[in-house]
Parts: C-alpha cells; sequence; structure tokens
C-alpha cells in the first residue's frame, strides 16, 4: 500500500500531518514577527489609516492562534 | 522691550502643491501619491517641517503577486488530483487546506504592508527614502534639499508609459548607496506614479531653497 511507510507502523498522513503541525507554528511565529515589523512600521511612518494596518495584522494573528491550536490539536 | 521671536508664516508656498490641493486631487491615503496629507508624520520630523508629498510605488506593480494569489486560491481545487495528496486522510487533508489558506493571507498580508509601508517623503526641508527588506531590516535614507544636485526620472516600458509611472532619481554629492545595488543612488524612488509631477514638485522646491541660500 502506498500509503503506509515501515510495515504499517508510520502512514504518510502521520508523517504530513507533523509536518503540517510544525508549519502552522511556523507561520504563527511568522505572524508575530510581522505584527512587530507593522508597530514598528507605523512608528517610522505614521499614517491615519496605519491603525486600520494594524487591526489588520492584529487579527491575523488571532486567526493564525485559532487555527494553529485547531491543527495541532487535531 | 525688544523682540525676541516672533511666530511667522514662513512655509514656502510651491505653486504646482497650491494648485493641487485647490483642485483636490492626490488626496488618498491608499493612493500611489498623496499631496500635504494631514495628519501624517514620520520619525524624525521637525515641528516645523511640513510634508508636501508622500508617495510609494504604482499599484499596478502589485499585479505579480496578485496574480500569483488568484492562481493559489484556486490550487486546492485540484490537487486532489495528485496520487501524493489521494493518499492522505480527510483530517491530514483539511490540515494542509487550512495551512494553505493561512499561508496564502500571510502572503496578502506581507505583500500589502511592504507596498503601503515603503514610501518616500518630499518635506519643505527634506526628501526621505524609506525602504523596508522582507519582515526584518528596514533602511531611511534623508537629505536635506539644499543638497540634491540633480533631479530627473526615467520611463522604460510599455507598462510604464500605459500607466504613467517610473524612477525618480535625485543626485547628491554623497557616494553612499542602498543595499539594492540596482539603485543609481540612495534616492531612487522606483516605480513611482506621476514621477513628472513629483519631479517638478521637487525642482520647485530646489528653487525655493536656493532663492533662501542667496539672501543670506
Amino acid at each position: 500500500m502506498m500509503e503506509t511507510l515501515l510495515d504499517g507502523g508510520i502512514t504518510i498522513s502521520a508523517v504530513v500531518g507533523v509536518l503540517i503541525k510544525i508549519a502552522m507554528l511556523l507561520l504563527f511565529l511568522l505572524s508575530l514577527i510581522m505584527l512587530k515589523q507593522t508597530s514598528m512600521m507605523t512608528k517610522v511612518v505614521s499614517f491615519p489609516v496605519g491603525g486600520n494596518v494594524k487591526v489588520l495584522v492584529w487579527g491575523f494573528c488571532v486567526l493564525m492562534l485559532l487555527l494553529t491550536v485547531i491543527v495541532v490539536i487535531v | 522691550m525688544p523682540e525676541i521671536y516672533s511666530a511667522t508664516n514662513n512655509e514656502p508656498m510651491i505653486p504646482l502643491v497650491t494648485e493641487l490641493e485647490k483642485k483636490g486631487f492626490f488626496r488618498s491615503f491608499m493612493g500611489s501619491v498623496m499631496i500635504t496629507p494631514n495628519k501624517t508624520r514620520f520619525e524624525s520630523q521637525d515641528d516645523d517641517e511640513k510634508i508636501v508629498l508622500v508617495g510609494r510605488r504604482h499599484f499596478i506593480t502589485n499585479i505579480g503577486w496578485i496574480a500569483i494569489v488568484c492562481f493559489g486560491f484556486f490550487v486546492p481545487f485540484f490537487w486532489g488530483e495528485f496520487p501524493f495528496v489521494k493518499v492522505l486522510n480527510d483530517t491530514t487533508n483539511f490540515s494542509l487546506t487550512l495551512l494553505w489558506y493561512a499561508a496564502l493571507l500571510f502572503f496578502v498580508i506581507q505583500n500589502f504592508i511592504l507596498w503601503f509601508f515603503n514610501v518616500y517623503i518630499v518635506t519643505t526641508e527634506r526628501l526621505v527614502d524609506v525602504d523596508f527588506f522582507g519582515l526584518l531590516y528596514k533602511n531611511i535614507n534623508v537629505t536635506h534639499i539644499g543638497n540634491v544636485e540633480d533631479i530627473n526620472y526615467s520611463q522604460r516600458g510599455l507598462f510604464a508609459s500605459i500607466f504613467n509611472m517610473g524612477d525618480v532619481i535625485a543626485q547628491t554629492a554623497s557616494e553612499q548607496r542602498t543595499d539594492d545595488k540596482a539603485e543609481r543612488s540612495s534616492f531612487t524612488f522606483g516605480m513611482i506614479s506621476n514621477p513628472d509631477l513629483v519631479v517638478k514638485i521637487i525642482s520647485q522646491l530646489m528653487e525655493i531653497e536656493d532663492e533662501k541660500e542667496h539672501e543670506k
């Protein structure tokens, strides 16, 4: 069978699942870096709509946290 | 009692800017050029320094990553046909789809932020070029208008002609270059819209600066 590796002990789904969990954690980490960077950018150049951009990035971070929790738990 | 200080309105009048302000052109904060934007400040701005112009790359320069995102959005619809994805169970498939769209959203926001905050600022006193490379690296060049020796612009290619965009290059005596080796000067405003307008405004500011120097 194609989906089993090492005589049935590990499946491709299990390996890919672990890789996805690691990737989600990394993406969450990147979203935190992006949040920090956006704060720095709004300090360097302050636009009236800069607050909205910050809200967008905060929203993405929260969404990433939720998705990461879902994927890691599943 | 002798007068020590009197506040005067010594802001230079730039004819072209005054005209554009009256007409109400270039006022959108999401636009590629903003004339005398309200409530906009930058890090090292002096109290008596007024922002004349803020600009960024033309919106059409985003078309590359927007096309990638449009294509990427539909990839999960047909990746079930690939044998490697076919063997995955439903849970892993669902997680993979979530990861794909999260990564796509990250890509969109990151590119948008980099476009939005990579700006050049022309004030009554200085030129400021703010460059962000990726998420962890910024490069800010500042020069006094009086130090600008030469200002010119170039438009190359079909897209540049159609969308009226080009590179504005401000030459200073400084030998310093940015980390972007393709730039011919530290003050290269790449792929901006209305480069002719930007050059005109900076030229008028340079003339005002020259007059000030002669008066001294």
